[in-house]
């Protein structure tokens, strides 16, 4: 009953003309950049992130959901059409549903997935409505220590299970913590590691260091290397799904959804090893798995599902904990704190408008998403075939202009240069940037509680692991290292040997 | 020994980590019960010194063993690199004393030779492009009050 009263506040929250207005410009903007290849959800938020500063924290917010949900939707859009995934979680789309465009069935391929995300997303609204508020009422007893030690575990289970190892994982998001600190110290208000520049007292903007990050380091190590080939319109062919794939898809649908639901709500997991799963649930129970990486139409339902559900429900601990689980909810965290909204479990109570608006809002760009972006499915291949150096042009401009627009400082430039380059570096160093980001949100907030429980305490670092739930979390966090650097030394040791 | 992503990744940790625990210490490590603001820049540059140092001698270990990597920065993408950062620096120097339009301009045409073969004809027509598109979003859609054109020195 008080769910059906609290979806019903956001809705009328969410669909005032002028917030459905917002939605729909996300979405659409969402899709236009998100669509653009080699382009990711993160380089789009983070490029979209300067178009909503001038708005009310409810308009934005409901903006950035919509540019959330664009994004990601542009991103299987192009795994689809041109066989390059944005992002990790659309790699495995990819496999089969590049193979159906490339058999003209590219049409049914993206409406399996719009609408296969578009069931997913509606679950994973029900499962954050139906979870919000026991699990709010729940992290309300979290302690300092026990926020200290929550994060803890987001940050290394993140960090030690991406691409590239366990120390160069750790070590890029140490990296973002150190950046982390930089302006006023919130407890003794001394400045840190501003180096005589007023500019820095409030810290590197969180703005311009996700541009230089992820969208100049980006662009600089496209040019040179080579495109994909894009399928052209007229091979797109009939949007509508058959019977047959509607009866193939609709179990894989239900599973994905389950799995990705489940999987989101994991620090680290994430969106990529959700999609990843259910790729291998329905291969494994198919019988002619040999169709399989052929162009079957339950490897396109079965991981989008998946990875939209798990894309939902990964606000749940971004929302009523305020510990983003990724380095993409690090990123949409980072978004809703500039706009001076504070996601965790006080947020439920203290802005409820703000709260279900911001719920509904997700299920709304869901849902424009299907209604309207897929008959624009057209103009989007359109934007896949403007040739590359024409489009990193626009992109730079639109970040350069973008950035200014938001303090007019021309130091906020300088800046980019600055992340640019150390962008450009973490990759080249095969770093993952993106840790960057989540050690920069989740380090200040590790720092606060770290130094708030060991107040409390009087100085005993015993205080972390005396409380249980505080001590659950510490040893996640060390089996969780435990079991990366032992199968990593076993590594190494093979490397010596061979 | 050639400059490979590892070796870098190893340089990239030291040298950040370093700079950290110098400047950190200076902050006040504090004690146990009140920890000082120097107290976590020095624990986390500490850590990126210790994984930097790791990180070291796994590549030296490698090396040892004959062990040849690629290096980090392929000579296709340096002449991006500078152009690009070039191209934002003449914006950001650019943008208060001439203004947007001239700013936009220069910066797209500085970044349009980033690829090779680059044609000068085009790039006109990709500066009328998308200086009017980028106008039209921020200018006119966002109403955000640029000087379009200025002349300050």
């Amino acid at each position: 009953m008080d769910l059906f009263a609290s979806l019903a506040m956001g809705l009328q929250v969410a669909v005032t003309p002028i917030n459905l207005l917002y939605c729909l410009m996300g979405v659409t903007l969402g899709t236009a950049i998100g669509v653009l290849p080699g382009v990711g959800p993160i380089i789009t938020i983070s490029l979209l992130l300067p178009l909503t500063f001038g708005l009310s924290p409810e308009a934005s917010i409901i903006m950035l959901a919509g540019i959330f949900y664009g994004a990601a939707y542009g991103g299987s859009t192009t795994s689809i059409l041109v066989n390059l995934p944005g992002e990790a979680s659309s790699a495995v789309t990819c496999i089969d549903g590049h193979q159906m465009a490339r058999k003209g069935r590219a049409g049914a391929a993206l409406a399996v997935a719009a609408l296969g995300s578009f069931f997913a997303g509606t679950v994973g609204t029900l499962i954050i409505a139906l979870a919000g508020p026991p699990l709010a009422s729940i992290a309300m007893r979290f302690g300092a220590a026990e926020y200290a030690a929550l994060v803890f575990v987001a940050l290394l289970s993140t960090a030690a299970m991406t691409r590239g190892g366990v120390i160069k994982g750790i070590g890029v998001a140490l990296l973002g913590m150190v950046f982390g600190t930089a302006g006023s110290d919130v407890s003794t208000g001394m400045f840190r590691f501003t180096f005589g520049m007023a500019e820095m007292r409030d810290g590197v903007d969180f703005a311009v260091l996700a541009v230089g990050l992820f969208a100049v380091a980006e662009i600089i190590s496209n040019i040179g290397s080579p495109q994909g080939e894009a399928v052209s319109a007229k091979n797109i062919g009939r949007l509508w799904p058959t019977r047959d794939d509607f009866r193939r898809s609709w179990p894989a649908v239900l599973r994905g959804t389950g799995l990705g639901s489940l999987l989101g709500v994991l620090p680290g997991a994430g969106l990529a090893m959700s999609s990843f799963s259910a790729y291998m649930v329905e291969k494994s129970i198919a019988k002619e798995p040999d169709r399989f990486g052929q162009g079957a139409v339950e490897g396109v339902a079965g991981p989008e599902s998946a990875n939209n559900a798990a894309s939902q429900t990964a606000f749940i601990p971004t929302l009523l904990l305020g510990v983003p689980g990724s380095p993409t909810m690090a990123l949409m965290l980072g978004a809703f704190m500039i706009h001076g909204v504070q996601p965790g479990p006080r947020m439920m109570g203290d802005h409820p408008q703000l709260f279900w608006g911001l719920i509904v809002s997700m299920w709304v760009g869901n849902l424009l998403l299907v209604v309207l972006n897929l008959p624009l499915i057209g103009l989007w291949v359109r934007l896949l075939r403007v040739p590359y150096h024409w489009l990193y042009v626009f992109v730079l401009g639109f970040a350069c202009v973008g950035v200014f627009t938001m303090s007019s400082s021309h130091f906020d430039i300088y800046s980019l240069v600055f992340f640019g380059a150390l962008g450009y570096l973490l990759k080249a160093a095969g770093c993952n940037p993106a840790l960057f980001i989540l050690g920069f949100i989740l380090g200040p907030m590790f720092e606060e509680n770290f130094r708030r429980a060991m107040t409390l305490s009087r100085g005993d670092p015993m205080v972390f692991l005396e409380r249980p739930i505080s001590l659950t979390f510490v040893l996640m966090g060390v089996a969780v290292l435990l079991a990366t650097t032992t199968s990593f030394v076993r590594r190494g040791r093979a490397e010596v040997t061979e | 020994m050639t400059m490979n992503s590892e070796l870098l990744t190893a340089l990239i940790f030291l040298f950040f980590g370093a700079v950290a625990v110098v400047v950190g210490w200076g902050y006040g490590l504090g004690d146990p019960s009140a920890l000082g603001s120097g107290a976590m820049p020095v624990l986390a540059g500490g850590a990126l010194v210790i994984l930097g140092t790791a990180q070291l001698l796994r590549t030296r270990a490698a090396h040892r063993a004959g062990e040849r990597l690629a290096s980090a920065f392929p000579s296709t993408e340096l002449r991006p690199l500078l152009i690009i950062l070039a191209a934002i620096l003449a914006f950001g120097l650019l943008i208060d004393r001439v203004g947007l339009i001239p700013a936009l301009t220069a910066l797209i045409a500085i970044s349009w030779f980033a690829e090779t073969g680059g044609r000068w004809r085009e790039l006109a027509l990709v500066l009328l492009a998308v200086v009017t598109l980028i106008v039209a979003i921020f200018y006119f859609g966002l109403g955000i009050p640029f000087r379009l054109v200025a002349w300050r020195f």
